[in-house]
């Protein structure tokens, strides 16, 4: 009830119930927006600039205050044998960065993958057991990247917060049990913004530019490793830059997929938002 | 002008025409001998060859250059020509004085007693050379030395070069050996009328080989040829499909897509392709052997992957006897929720997982897939006992905990059994 609490005091400009979880239900919805303009967030935008439809239903929006509401940032990171060496030097660095970055209430969790995925760190505000994972981190074997990323979506609990998932991977899946599609599936449902991180091994791999794109995230390409700690960071301050609209459908139908769309009104931008969510029976 | 036409000019002229004569004949000769003298080395190095053993024998062969050991071959063709056919043999590709050398040796070798079984003793050499990688240790590379036979290399030899790669990532290029196609030829020098069970062995063990340490430029070849001499054999159908579902797999198609990406070329299908070539081996090897669980099992995978869910579900829902081994079992239970899960019908979907995870409990695919399912239904509060093997540490994880893990490897399991198995037979041979 706390969680309930926080997120509906931070709503500007209108009273709009939440359910408790902040889960995809018919009576209460938020989405997670990225407006930018020629790559730059656009910043300053009021509940009255956007347009949301719902099933093609135009729904009344309030804007919640993104930055009272805390973060939970779960770190899906490969440590496959091909980052032996420096560039898992590297790789530490810059995740030990993003989770020192982050603000005391925020929550941090660390997935990493292999051939096996190990969750190595549960959702916490204590930095101290997540920083001592990451120095235990070994580069070995091959890399199950959609196994990864699926226990690092089963295992995001919006519960505590806006769910990022920050991916990292410098090279694509060879070994994992679940394919895209059992992915997709779960990604509709978890309430998680996916944001990835891929060197050039990675990035013809249409896995995660469709996954990320469904969660209203992106895929951030580097020539090397040595540049994730700037990709980390940015990904953090673009996802602080993201307002959340939320607001209770009405006119649709209640119960399975709800397709929805966002626009800002009068303006050349993009917008980047989770393409539908699922309402509970 | 004058001078042209002197008896010493002439005398010159003479001398020089006769050294220009003289130089093929002396490069000819030295060819024929070092043809010759190469058949010995390798007669010596197939009587001595101990199966299973890094041997000198194993060393000297292995330390040939694809291209030396394919410009043998001629003389090793002769040689069982001689064995088989008697004296009267006649090889147009030799000289009469290489054929008269051919013979004598023959007459005196070892072979002469049981030409096929000295033919078995020499695959299993080329099959040691390659089954132990000898062709690429570093000793071997450097004490190599070019050019032992100068002659146009025989076809049954052919260049191999292939790409190499690491978890999808391509390394770069390598070039066969030919100690494979180099066994194939002489088992085919001496095929005997009926099957033999231990040429069968001879490919099966090889094929198992190839799987295992993911040779697939040589199965190919291997496979095609073993089922050209075995056409019926539900192993060597069933290792067919094995070798068109790897790759099928993301790991040799991620590799594919590296290699063309950089303008390379690579004769693979597409994961769709391979899938498709694999249903067809596996229903033929189900043919020859309808009892074969594992082709039915594999069967089902390739074709709930290729979006047949109805037949794969058919196909996966018939239970694996009791004498088969837990890790089928496994299988079975693992692809049956997948294709469950493709038809809707999410509650058998979980229980065969849930019957995965019985079967292996640290396994962690079943798991993976009942999280999703979790998540999927809204009963997140069962998650957490779920998902509890992955939060061990990595040192906890063996390889073994989840067979999913090895499924690529396919017969390649049976690699080293199947080995010893024909060193033991090959070995008694030699006794």
């Amino acid at each position: 009830m706390r969680a309930f609490c926080c997120f509906a005091l931070l709503i500007a400009g209108a009273a709009v119930p939440l359910a408790q979880t902040f889960r995809s239900r018919a009576d209460a919805v938020r989405v997670d927006v990225l407006v930018a303009q020629n790559g730059h967030p656009v910043r300053g935008l009021r509940a009255s600039d956007f347009e949301l439809r719902d099933e093609g239903v135009l729904q009344k929006i309030a804007l919640a205050d993104v930055d009272k509401i805390p973060l939970s940032v779960v770190l899906v990171l490969d440590s496959s044998a091909s980052l032996a060496g420096q560039p898992m030097e590297f790789l530490r660095s810059a995740a030990g960065g993003l989770v020192n970055a982050l603000t005391p209430p925020d929550r941090a969790a660390l997935v990493s993958f292999n051939h096996a995925v190990a969750i190595r760190s549960e959702p916490s505000t204590d930095r101290g057991p997540i920083l001592s994972e990451l120095e235990a981190l070994e580069a070995k074997s091959t890399t199950s990247l959609i196994d990864g990323v699926a226990a690092g979506l089963a295992f995001s609990d919006p519960r505590g917060g806006r769910v990022l998932t920050v991916v990292f991977s410098d090279g694509v899946d060879t070994s994992s049990w679940l394919g895209p599609a059992s992915v997709f599936k779960v990604a509709d449902r978890a309430d998680a913004v996916v944001y990835g991180v891929v060197t050039e091994g990675g990035r013809r791999d249409s896995f995660l530019p469709k996954l990320t794109s469904a969660t209203g995230g992106r895929v951030l390409e580097i020539p090397s490793v040595d540049k994730l700690s700037e990709a980390f960071a940015s990904v953090l301050d673009e996802f602080r830059t993201r307002y959340i609209l939320a607001y209770t459908p009405t006119g649709v139908p209640a119960p399975g997929w709800h397709k929805i769309q966002v626009t800002v009104k009068g303006r050349r931008v993009t917008v980047d938002a989770r393409r539908g969510y699922f309402a509970a029976q | 002008m004058s001078g042209a036409s002197s008896p010493m000019w002439r005398r010159h002229l003479a001398l020089l025409i006769l050294m220009l004569c003289a130089i093929p004949l002396v490069s000819l000769r030295a060819q024929e001998s070092a043809g010759i003298a190469g058949l010995g080395r390798w007669l010596r190095a197939v009587e001595r060859h101990v199966p299973g053993e890094v041997d000198e024998s194993a060393i000297v062969v292995a330390s040939w250059y694809r291209r030396d050991l394919a410009s043998l071959f001629p003389y090793i063709r002769a040689y069982f020509d001689v064995l088989r056919l008697g004296p009267a043999a006649a090889r147009k590709t030799l000289s009469t004085e290489e054929m008269v050398a051919v013979r004598t040796i023959a007459v005196a070798s070892p072979g002469q007693r049981n030409p096929l079984g000295f033919a078995k003793r020499a695959a299993t050499l080329h099959a040691d050379i390659a089954m132990f990688g000898i062709d690429r240790s570093p000793a071997v590379m450097a004490y190599r030395k070019r050019g032992m036979v100068r002659r146009p290399p025989d076809a049954s030899i052919p260049e191999r070069t292939y790409a190499t790669g690491v978890d999808g990532q391509y390394q770069g290029d390598g070039e066969s050996e030919g100690h494979w196609d180099a066994g194939r030829t002489i088992l085919d020098f001496v095929r005997p009328e009926t099957p033999d069970p231990q040429i069968l062995l001879w490919y099966r063990a090889g094929t198992a080989t190839m799987m295992a340490h993911g040779n697939y430029v040589e199965a190919l070849p291997h496979l095609r040829h073993a089922l050209s001499i075995f056409p019926a054999d539900a192993q060597l159908l069933f290792s067919s499909g094995c070798l068109y579902e790897v790759l099928a797999s993301r790991r040799i198609q991620s590799m594919v897509r590296r290699v063309q990406a950089a303008g390379g070329q690579v004769a693979v299908e597409n994961e769709e392709g391979n899938l498709d070539r694999a249903g067809q081996w596996y229903r033929r090897a189900l043919q020859s052997d309808r009892n074969f669980t594992e082709a039915r099992i594999r069967l089902g995978r390739v074709l709930g992957e290729g979006g047949k869910s109805k037949e794969a579900v058919s196909l996966l829902r018939v239970r694996t006897t009791e004498t088969d081994p837990a890790l089928l079992a496994y299988y079975r239970a693992l692809f049956l929720g997948d294709v469950e899960d493709a038809i809707g019908d999410l509650t058998a979907a979980e229980a065969a997982y849930r019957e995965a995870s019985r079967l292996f409990p640290r396994a962690q695919s079943p798991r993976l897939s009942l999280a999703l399912l979790a998540v999927r239904t809204g009963e997140r509060q069962t998650l957490s006992s779920v998902l509890a093997p992955l939060r061990e540490k990595d040192s906890g994880v063996s390889t073994a905990d989840d067979p999913w893990w090895s499924y690529g490897l396919c017969t390649g399991r049976d690699a080293e059994p199947l080995a010893k198995e024909l060193r033991q037979a090959i070995g008694e041979l030699a006794r």
